[in-house]
């Protein structure tokens, strides 16, 4: 069936003669106002993240500054013991990162070949935005910060600015979705990957990531 | 499918299976619990309810605007859209892109309108692999059956069973372990996806203002599927819209809690058109089949119009009474319990699921239950009148219904025709099933053994479930304040 003649059947059974071409007026568009009201401070935000996060199984690690961070980002390498790393090709995360890999096999996006994602253990990204409230990582793929890097791997780093962490979904939204200039992909991810299909039983990590590991970094 | 001619034969069979009871009963308990949690710590519910049911109501009453603006934005975007009147054609659609894209290997995420369209079948028939990848719709695809509940698809089978069918798929030393068999499908799915030519998803939402598809999902299966093929098909009802993604962030909020007590679901994916210059993954095509199938019939009956606002959470299952005690298979259509007793007879013309609308005690649990507030039991009551103005009433129903009813009336004769049955099952009861293909419950044992007639009889169950629908209708007293 034509686009026309399905939208006609629509109009017809609304009840119009043909389909409307002018936006319809609204009395309500999204959350209920006391929900807008809903504002949290930078450092409820910060911990409300950590809670939400942890209590769906991810780990969050708050440190104060770049070097606490490449400090921590060592620590779970040593911790983890990867055999490969993929990264996203991603300038501020180069810099957030530093040398806290060397000595590490790590992949850039869009650099090495593609095929070799499949086989990388842990995958680094940053984040477009976070939030409080549910505990979600933001992350908008696209050019260097790759789909893969977070999807494939068994567990998952993501670099969080604490000045990213808003404090409901629908702020996120606004960051992100702009309808004429988003990116092709943008993932909300709360927690490892989850299944209860047997018998009810929890289980992480069945397709995605089985750990998904936030380092946010307070100064910025 | 094809298990009894009528729900309440399949019904006596499913009551008699008492791990699927149990299964169902457990799940159901568990995910109505974990939705009063969620729902209670998010506070003024009924306020959240209110909206859901506005901006589905807008949506649906301007369908022809959205849906316009829709496709408009995801040409845009670079994607492609096309229209299906029906099944059939959004089927051959599906077998179309196949073609082209000389695809040997499909992977799908769990999608209830690739069901409803039964594109399985289609394409295995043309020699396509198919596998889904939905870790319960993969035990259900094992096993050749089909799901029993919206959200959970395999509540009716148990680990060692799961163990079973995983052996069968090639799975080597494998144990009942929850870990085991889950590592089993990453490994063997993870590889699927790999090789799959193209990906199949359905659409919770699609965002009219963008032209984007946003899915749901607890495992990333869907990230997987769309973003590994090179061909991405995603099939969506037409109702399934929003304007904004302001309004996303009201059903965010919305489904998961009432699906599974989840204040977030793990991964909202949204997909805006295919890759762009400069990504180095995710398809490089997306077609989007838009899908009528009877939908739009609904919009000029205003007493039916609102079963389009419903955004499949399945929280009316969990708290039907009947659907608790039955399970999912014993309604016989794609879409099982209160809303499928309200959807499978529109979205299907005739006779077909004219008896579904019967498999309910009108409690109103169901109503009460849903996010974007469907009056679901009046819709059945509408329906049950619709059935009789058109003469619905075949001569077996009529026998059915005149026979369940005067069953329950006359207990004493109730209790000598389930001896009968019970005496007349006896030469065909082997080790506890029912193996002959012969009698009322053929249409099911076709397909499988039916567990026979359990020693408690179905009256006696009915007792429980009647229980059960008193504590239901306490419970939801005390739950919608
Ligand atoms: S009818 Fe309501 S409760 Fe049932 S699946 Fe649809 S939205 Fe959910």
């Amino acid at each position: 069936m034509n686009k026309e003649a399905f939208l006609n059947r629509i109009a017809t059974q609304i009840g119009r003669p043909r389909p409307l071409t002018k936006a319809p007026s609204r009395d309500v568009v999204g959350i209920p106002d006391f929900w807008r009201e809903f504002n949290l401070s930078s450092d409820e935000r910060i911990v409300h993240f950590e809670e939400r996060f942890t209590g769906l199984g991810g780990e969050v690690r708050v440190v104060d500054d770049i070097a606490q961070l490449r400090t921590a980002l060592a620590g779970i390498m040593a911790d983890r013991k990867p055999e490969r790393i993929g990264m996203w090709n991603d300038a501020e995360l180069e810099q957030w990162v530093g040398n806290s890999l060397e000595g590490q096999t790590v992949l850039k996006w869009g650099v090495d070949p593609r095929d070799q994602f499949s086989s990388i253990n842990i995958g680094i990204t940053g984040c477009s935005a976070a939030v409080a409230d549910t505990g979600t990582l933001v992350l908008a793929c696209g050019g260097g910060r790759g789909r893969s890097v977070h999807l494939l791997p068994s567990i998952h780093i993501a670099m969080v600015g604490a000045s990213q962490i808003v404090t409901r979904l629908g702020e996120a939204l606004e960051r992100v979705a702009k309808p004429t200039e988003m990116d092709s992909y943008v993932h909300f991810v709360t927690g490892p990957s989850r299944s209860s299909d047997i018998e009810n039983d929890q289980t992480t990590g069945i397709h995605g990531p089985a750990a998904v590991i936030a380092i946010v970094m307070r100064q910025a | 499918m094809n298990q009894g001619n009528h729900v309440l034969d399949r019904a006596r069979v499913a009551l008699g299976d008492d791990f699927l009871r149990a299964a169902v009963r457990f799940t159901a308990d568990r995910l109505r619990t974990k939705k009063y949690t969620a729902t209670e710590s998010l506070g003024r519910w009924e306020e959240w309810r209110s909206r859901g049911q506005q901006i589905r109501a807008h949506t649906v009453a301007h369908l022809d605007y959205y849906l316009g603006q829709f496709a408009d934005n995801v040409t845009r975007a670079g994607g492609n859209v096309q229209f299906a009147a029906d099944a059939s054609e959004a089927s051959q659609m599906v077998l179309d892109i196949i073609r082209a894209k000389q695809a040997r290997s499909v992977v799908k995420s769990k999608s209830m309108v690739s069901e409803e369209i039964g594109i399985n079948h289609v394409l295995e028939a043309a020699d396509v692999e198919v596998v889904e990848t939905d870790l319960g719709e993969y035990i259900v695809q094992l096993a050749k059956e089909t799901p029993s509940h919206i959200i959970i698809p395999a509540i009716h089978k148990n680990r060692q069973q799961i163990k079973d069918l995983f052996t069968e798929a090639g799975g080597e030393n494998l144990t009942t372990d929850t870990k085991t068999l889950a590592g089993f499908a990453r490994r063997t799915m993870r590889k699927k996806f790999l090789e799959a030519d193209v990906g199949i998803t359905g659409c919770n939402f699609g965002i009219a203002e963008s032209g984007s598809v946003v899915l749901f999902t607890n495992e990333g299966n869907a990230d997987m599927v769309t973003n590994l093929p090179q061909t991405h098909i995603v099939l969506m009802g037409m109702e399934r819209l929003l304007p904004t993604f302001a309004d996303l962030e009201v059903m965010a909020n919305l489904l998961p809690r009432s699906a599974t007590g989840q204040n977030i679901t793990t991964y909202m994916s949204v997909l805006t058109g295919p890759r762009r210059e400069g990504d180095h993954d995710g398809a490089r095509e997306m077609h989007i089949i838009v899908l009528d199938n009877g939908r739009s019939n609904q919009l000029a009956d205003a007493k039916m119009k609102e079963v389009l606002n419903c955004i499949r959470c399945g929280a009316c299952l969990n708290v039907c009474p009947v659907y608790r005690q039955i399970g999912g298979h014993a309604y016989g259509s794609v879409y099982p319990g209160p809303i499928g007793a309200v959807l499978s007879p529109v979205l299907n013309q005739g006779e077909q699921y004219a008896d579904l609308p019967y498999a309910s005690s009108l409690c109103g649990a169901c109503s009460e239950a849903c996010p974007v507030k469907i009056p679901i039991h009046d819709m059945l009551v509408y329906l049950r009148q619709r059935n009789v103005e058109r003469g619905w009433v075949k001569p077996a129903e009529r026998a059915a219904f005149k026979g369940f009813a005067f069953a329950f009336a006359k207990v004493g004769r109730y209790k000598l025709a389930m001896r009968t049955a019970r005496i007349g099952q006896g030469p065909l009861v082997r080790d506890g099933h029912i193996e002959a293909k012969i009698g009322p419950l053929r249409g099911w044992t076709e397909g499988r053994n039916a567990p026979a007639l359990a020693q408690q009889s179905f009256r006696e169950m009915w007792g429980l479930l009647e229980q059960e629908l008193k504590t239901t209708s306490r419970e939801s007293g005390r739950t919608g304040k």
